[in-house]
């Protein structure tokens, strides 16, 4: 008697939503994914409504909306001063203080992200310096650096690294244990 | 309680004082959603994993319908509350070689549910009083 073949996602879509599940709760989701295949649809479609809950779930767990209010501020004061530094007429064009709103932002919800997606074995040190860089990175390749000068983005991104480094050193980053031995 | 994940954050730490401070584990309120997710777990006892849980509640709330998304989020939320413990489990094959995430009520989630339980009782004796025997009758019929 033959045995009824298990439907199973492909093994390249299994892999790419993996990489877009946050490492601490990428082994769970992932099996329960898995589990409830039923055609690639389904697997796509469900895939799309349980990522932006799990990865907000994972903020949530990761940030604490203080720490992100000095952050945000420590952000805008780092773009004031790189347009302060770099081009003070920036300041006297219209919008700019809203303007300068756009990179902080974006970097922020890069610090934001890479806590998200941060191991959980990671180091206390890796984790530090990591965030600001992603954020940096993220501002500089997205439209919101369109909404600045340049060389006001550069020196915003580089006052931005060593404020939210330092905020970062005063107020960690948040660990959550992942998983507990069995019982 | 001290909150576990909160590391060593001067904003939220609470190990400042040079004496040893033991609070009395305060009860957080428990909205509907919750009150299913813990009262699947406590039907499912060792079988409790995302999956399990969300065919539970789904059964559980009856028609609606519930993603495995608000599923993850309540667990989080009621782990991060003490209602609930969790560890991952060994890896299978029908899951693609991927662990479970076992879930497991505490004496704090108890509580909790049995709070829940008993208010859903005072509410349905004070409804029926007012509403009357035949009200519940026809609830019963459309209820099933």
């Amino acid at each position: 008697m033959g045995q009824a073949r298990r439907l199973m996602p492909p093994k390249l879509v299994e892999k790419a939503v993996a990489l877009l599940i946050p490492p601490a709760s990428r082994e769970e989701v992932a099996g329960d994914l898995h589990e409830r295949y039923r055609s690639l649809g389904h697997y796509v479609f469900e895939t799309l409504q349980v990522l932006p809950c799990v990865i907000y779930s994972r903020i949530r767990r990761t940030s604490d909306a203080r720490i992100v209010i000095i952050q945000a501020l420590s952000l805008y004061l780092s773009f004031l001063i790189g347009a302060w530094l770099a081009n003070i007429d920036f300041l006297h064009e219209a919008w700019a203080p809203v303007r300068l709103a756009a990179p902080a932002a974006t970097m922020l919800a890069g610090i934001i992200l890479e806590d998200a997606y941060a191991a959980p074995g990671l180091r206390a040190g890796w984790r530090l310096g990591r965030g600001p860089v992603v954020g940096v990175v993220l501002m500089l390749t997205t439209a919101a650096r369109v909404a600045i000068p340049g060389l006001v983005a550069i020196y915003g991104g580089a006052v931005g690294l060593l404020l939210s480094s330092a905020v970062r050193l005063v107020f960690p980053p948040m660990i959550f244990p992942t998983s507990k031995p069995q019982p | 309680m001290e909150r576990r994940h909160f590391q060593s954050n001067p904003l939220t730490a609470t190990r400042h004082f040079p004496y040893t401070v033991v609070e009395m584990p305060k009860l957080d309120s428990v909205g509907q959603f919750e009150q299913l997710v813990l009262t699947a777990i406590l039907s499912l006892h060792e079988e409790a994993y995302g999956v399990s849980i969300h065919s539970k509640v789904q059964e559980l709330s009856g028609s609606k319908a519930i993603s495995l998304g608000a599923i993850y989020v309540t667990l989080d939320r009621l782990e991060d509350k003490g209602f609930v413990t969790s560890w991952l489990s060994d890896p299978t094959p029908e899951r693609g070689g991927r662990a479970k995430r076992c879930y497991r009520l505490e004496a704090l989630g108890e509580r909790a549910l049995q709070e829940s339980a008993a208010t859903a009782k005072r509410v349905w004796k004070e409804v029926t009083q007012v509403w009357g025997k035949e009200w519940v009758k026809q609830w019963g019929k459309h209820a099933g």
